[in-house]
């Protein structure tokens, strides 16, 4: 392992040695099936260097509320595919790495999923020369927008020029038609469909930027019921403040001149030329603008100001600061250059590297065409190098160098390794600090500490990455946003409704990230989180909740609600926007809850007719039962989706189908256990050991980032054995898969 | 084709730096025409996928008659391609079959194999494939900016899409390309550069090199230091070094002006600087326009364009309120709508195909006419996931591969990839045999 030596050359002994002692034990417990050692066994060495103390009672905390070490599992790994950061990863990580605040692995052609439906698989994280090209310009991009947030704009618009825009300076002065100027300075204009036009804007680099101005509207007050203004009340003034067309609205109808209101909006700004807008909208209410007399109003706009590239809520590091008054500007280029590329590739950089890297700025020193003196110079080549850092593949991948490529045994991981590994599973970003500290010194290879990280971690705002992306994919709930039920038809689903189904199943989801819940629950839990509006479209009391906030409410007895399966956010994702599909809803269930989906169908088959009119529910699945090629799997997704028909394509409760027929489900069954309803399907997949099994397979697929395969069956029934064993609890799941031989150790694929 | 490009370039510099420029800044650039003039244009090719299949295939295809059968009446619903109905061929029985030994569901099988005509698996952790066509004549041609452009208009990554669905092109067995999805993003890779002066130009790609230099070196050791399966994505990511680095050296000449940047997304009538480039339909028509603009300016001479995805649902502008793919499985029920969507989708198609025929190349003849434009789909009918018979559509090529106008039906049902075999001879490229099966030109159909 002469590699581990190489890479691990900045930092001290310790963890290698450690590393060392702890493969030759895990392998044991991987490979020689010594089940009856307990969690201690696994723990390796007694105390690392530096790190007497860690392994105390505390270790075996996973907070489950007082009980015991998760129970061991002997599960091999798998193959590990080298794997490239995903969109949402790379944001993730140059947001903790360079304070950036700006989404901007969005901008990388998508990720492409596996059989799980996950975007951080091994196998289909490919690399195209789109995306290679993306990366190197984003590299540059986000060094840019680093720089520019370490010294940000503020820039003010005081030239306003009456008429059209020609002649105008670009970016400073602003136009707009028949200008008036009062007193104070303030603006206003008269014609409200012109508006005013700040042009070619340029911004120096990516990045929030802060528009301000302040506002006043001189309220008319209407002395007649004219369009939605009545009479008594003040015509309606709103301002729209608009970046290359997404514009922001401010209501300043009660603003006067005596106080004017400062108005701010942050703005998302790429590097190079924009136009911002300030206009005044029309009353959105009085779409046939017979409000005619909102003329009469005047709007006043004053101190009209840009301010940027924004801080986010991770500090920029100042990673040059020490070159301005550097004595020796290549030696700070160096350190700087060192710690940022040990944060970036999330393990020390090698000197060979930081070589490398220093070669660049040595090259744009010596380039004859680079504009300034050698500090300026030297802070372009740092710019560049940290470019080629960004760009690099160990900061793209997360390779793990420290084993043997060319041996076809399963290999330990090192604490910097293992440490991206659970960073990447439980928060989809890099390591912070304090797992970076326990990778150093070896003490993140303890089983006791490695307890206390994976119970701080969930606990851990950035913990909501498993709610974002691991059941933003199990469950789909990323594809809530998507679902448009026709409005005609399902008024009561208002857009409020729908952004509060996909908060309320996240909510509900992240409950079984803490420890005393059991995921069996997920399915028929008497709980949920609601606000207002929600609770209103479920028929809860909505009396004392807020419009925002939600609240977690207990279902009363008589409610229809109960678990995921009768939460509107599934009800709609699997529904047409016209009309519910009991297929779509049974083909969920199968794939997602019991992980037994249907085979696709086969070519040349003739299809169903699962609309309404064909007939009631009873008869449809008469119909499909006769033809024989379809009957075995849509049987059992029929039954399943009509067990639900209950709830129509907006997920409300219904009574009868959209034909106005009764919705007769009796005599339904899913594997020999009666359903008719939510409640009774619910008991049946709770009953069913296929369900704890397909919860263990999802999780453990994501967390190795492979699809779970028929290789790993013995796997999967090992960690459901021992997930029945805690409880059920995902936090001792994600324990115990994150302490098993799979998690812990490298297994190099061959072709 | 001699001009130096940057001297138009400076020009366009002349007039950014001046104090009266209207948004989009780039528009009136030209190029002279008059020292390309009377040269050999060279020879492109489009590849189009529109998902789902159609809903019927006897209701979408011209009554075929006997091969070669001249003029034909286009059905209602293909009503928009009348205008380029004689740059147009539309060929019956050809099957894709080979791609039933794939993995996935019907609609990915057929996308996987639409252009490799092989079928597309994943063994163990690797994905195994054929190089598509298009890919094939990348490959084979070289020497642009750009080797291939690989287009879309739909974020995947909601959907949930595999990789076997959302990939038409494949570079190499194992390597999807994934496509750029975002015009503004577009436009700045392909015309950014044109905006530099030659200074400007020189410093940023020196910049350029030696990041890209940096990355080579470190992958090529990373790569050395990885185990084989793993090596396939170093190599992917050394392919896209390679080919920022040959873009470095190559500068590209357009016989249009550049066309404006879409980036600005108002909505607001009257003012003739706003321009909606939001909508689904300005979506596709402005990543095709680019892609004919692309060809134009010789940046590349290969590219690829997928329809908005069959999950998509957001149709309320037709009139129309469920998902692609849901409403192809209830054929019947939606049978109105799915019609709506097929002429919606020949108008964008006819739209880029009149764009193309709009364009004069450097011989007197239209872009067109040395473009060949393919358009098919995943699977024949969506109800039914067939690979039979399967809706093709090749437009332009000036007559040289099959004579345009017609509605051909072989006489006994062909493979696909003969249809790609007798492209080869279009773009000027080797080959007697395509995919897992393509074994000869489609002779019967060929002139």
């Amino acid at each position: 392992m002469h590699t581990d030596d190489e890479v691990l050359s900045l930092k001290g002994p310790a963890s290698r040695s450690s590393g060392r002692i702890w493969l030759g034990v895990s392998l044991a417990v991987g490979f020689l099936a010594t089940s009856a050692c307990g969690n201690d066994d696994i723990t390796g060495p007694p105390a690392a260097a530096g790190a007497s103390g860690a392994s105390g009672a505390a270790g075996s905390s996973s907070g489950r509320g007082g009980s015991g070490p998760v129970p061991p599992v002997t599960i091999p790994p798998g193959v590990n595919v080298v794997r490239r950061l995903n969109r949402v990863e790379y944001s993730n990580t140059v947001h903790d790495l360079l304070g950036e605040t700006l989404p901007v692995g969005e901008s990388f052609p998508s990720d492409e999923t596996n059989s799980f439906g996950f975007d951080n698989d091994g196998a289909s994280l490919n690399v195209s020369s789109l995306l290679v090209e993306r990366w190197v310009d984003v590299a540059g991009r986000l060094v840019e927008s680093l720089f520019a947030r370490l010294s940000p704009l503020d820039q003010p618009f005081t030239n306003i020029v009456n008429g059209p825009c020609d002649n105008i300076r670009m970016g400073i002065d602003v136009c707009g038609p028949e200008f008036g100027i009062s007193e104070g300075g303030f603006y206003s204009w008269r014609v409200r469909e012109d508006p005013l036009v700040i042009e070619g804007l340029t911004v120096p680099a990516d990045g929030l930027y802060k528009f301000s101005l302040d506002a006043y509207a001189d309220p008319v007050i209407s002395t007649q019921n004219e369009g939605v203004t009545k009479a008594g009340q003040p015509y309606p003034v709103v301002l729209q403040i608009s970046l290359d067309g997404t514009g922001t609205n401010f209501d300043i109808t009660e603003v006067t001149r005596a106080a004017p209101r400062t108005i701010e909006v942050d703005l998302p700004f790429a590097k190079g030329r924009h136009t911002v807008i300030v206009r005044v909208l029309q009353n959105e209410n009085d779409p046939d603008n017979a409000d005619d007399h909102w003329y009469a109003n005047s709007q006043w706009v004053a101190n009209m100001r840009l301010r940027g590239p924004l801080q986010g809520d991770v500090a920029t590091p100042n990673v040059l600061e020490c070159l301005p008054a550097a004595l020796d500007p290549n030696q700070c280029a160096r350190d700087a250059l060192t710690a940022f590329a040990t944060r970036a590739f999330r393990r020390p950089a090698t000197t060979e590297e930081i070589d490398g890297l220093m070669a660049l700025v040595d090259a744009t020193k010596a380039r004859a065409e680079e504009p300034g003196d050698d500090i300026a110079k030297t802070l372009q080549g740092v710019k560049l190098a940290m470019q080629a850092t960004l760009a690099s593949p160990h900061f793209v991948f997360r390779p793990e160098l420290s084993v043997d490529t060319s041996s076809r045994d399963p290999q330990p991981v090192n604490g910097y390794e293992l440490a991206s590994r659970l960073s990447y599973f439980l928060w989809s970003t890099m390591p912070d600090d304090e797992l970076f500290t326990h990778a150093g010194d070896g003490t993140l290879l303890q089983s006791a500490e490695l307890t206390r990280q994976i119970t701080r971690m969930l606990q851990s705002p950035r913990a909501e990455a498993l709610v974002k992306d691991f059941a933003g994919q199990w469950l789909a709930l990323r594809q809530v946003k998507h679902v448009s039920p026709l409005p005609a038809r399902f008024p009561d689903f208002t857009s409020d409704v729908k952004l509060a189904i996909e908060r309320e199943t996240s909510l509900f989801f992240a409950e079984f990230l803490k420890p005393g819940n059991s995921y069996m629950d997920l399915v028929d839990a008497n709980f949920t989180f609601v606000n207002a509006p929600l609770a209103e479209y479920y028929g809860l009391d909505s009396g004392s909740l807020s419009d925002d906030a939600f609240t977690r409410v207990t279902l009363p007895a008589s409610s229809h609600r109960g678990g995921i399966l009768g939460q509107a956010s599934l009800l709609t994702e699997t529904s047409h926007a016209n009309r519910t599909s009991p297929v779509l809803r049974g083909k969920f269930v199968l794939a997602k809850l019991l992980c037994s989906a249907p085979p696709p169908p086969p070519a040349n088959v003739p299809p169903f007719n699962e609309d309404e009119s064909a007939g009631s529910v009873r008869q449809r699945l008469e119909t499909h039962r006769q033809n024989d090629a379809c009957a075995g799997c849509h049987t059992q997704m029929d039954t399943i989706g009509f067990a639900l028909e209950n709830f129509d394509a907006a997920g409300a409760y219904r009574t009868t189908d959209d034909r106005g027929g009764a919705i007769d489900t009796t005599g339904l069954d899913l594997e020999g256990t009666p359903i008719s309803d939510r409640a009774t399907l619910a008991a049946a997949i709770k009953a069913n050991p296929g369900y704890p099994d397909c919860v263990v397979r999802h999780l453990y697929s994501y967390a190795v980032g492979r699809a779970v395969t028929l290789d790993d069956a013995a796997a999967v029934t090992e960690l459901t054995n021992a997930s029945a064993q805690t409880g059920y609890e995902l936090p001792a799941l994600i324990e115990i898969i994150a302490k098993s031989p799979a998690f812990l150790n490298h297994l190099e694929g061959q072709l | 084709m001699t001009r130096p490009w940057h001297i138009s370039r400076r020009t366009l510099l002349r007039g950014a730096l001046g104090t009266s420029i209207a948004l989009p800044f780039l528009e009136g650039m030209r190029h002279s025409s008059a020292n390309a003039a009377g040269s050999s244009p060279p020879r492109r090719a489009v590849f189009i996928s529109i998902p789902v299949g159609f809903k019927d295939m006897t209701r979408y295809r011209p009554i075929m008659q006997a091969s070669g059968s001249l003029p034909y009446t286009l059905p209602p619903v293909l009503a928009p391609l009348e205008p380029v109905q004689s740059k147009l061929t539309i060929i019956g029985n050809l099957e894709n079959r080979v791609c039933e030994g794939g993995n996935g569901d019907g609609h990915e099988r057929g996308t996987a194999s639409l252009l490799t005509c092989q079928p597309a698996n994943l063994n163990g952790s690797v994905f195994t494939n054929g190089v598509s066509i298009d890919q094939y004549f990348a490959q084979r041609i070289g020497g642009t900016a750009i080797p291939s452009l690989e287009l879309g208009v739909e974020e995947s990554a909601d959907s949930g899409a595999s990789v076997l669905g959302a990939n038409i092109s494949w570079s190499s067995a194992n390597s999807p390309s994934a496509k750029e999805v975002d015009a503004g993003r577009l436009w700045d890779r392909l015309f950014s550069e044109f905006a530099l002066s030659a200074d400007e130009l020189a410093l940023r790609r020196a910049r350029r090199e030696s990041v890209l230099s940096y990355t080579r070196e470190s992958a090529t050791a990373l790569r050395a230091r990885l185990g084989q399966v793993d090596r396939i994505k170093l190599d992917q990511y050394l392919t896209g070094i390679g080919d920022l680095e040959a873009r470095l050296q190559r500068t590209s000449e357009c016989i249009t002006p550049i066309p404006p940047s879409p980036t600005v997304k108002y909505v607001n009538s009257g003012d003739p600087r706003i321009v909606d480039v939001s909508g689904i339909t300005a979506r596709h028509d402005i990543m095709l326009d680019m892609m004919a603009h692309a060809l134009a300016c010789d940046i590349t001479r290969v590219g690829t364009f997928m329809f908005v995805n069959g999950s998509f649902a957001d149709w309320q502008f037709l009139g129309i309120n469920d998902e692609h793919h849901l409403m192809s499985h209830s054929a019947n029920e939606f049978a109105t709508e799915l019609d709506t969507i097929c002429t919606w989708e020949m108008e964008r198609i006819s739209k880029f195909v009149q764009k193309l025929d709009s364009i004069e190349d450097t011989d007197g003849s239209t872009l067109l006419d040395n473009t060949l434009v393919f358009v098919s789909s995943d699977v024949a009918d969506g109800e039914l996931h067939n690979y039979d018979n399967l809706p093709i559509f090749l437009f332009g090529g000036g007559n040289s591969v099959t004579k345009m106008g017609q509605a051909i039906q072989p006489s006994g049902e062909r493979k696909l990839a003969d249809l790609y075999v007798s492209m080869m001879r279009f773009m000027g490229v080797e080959g007697n045999t395509f995919g897992a099966e393509g074994t000869g030109e489609l002779d019967e159909v060929m002139v």
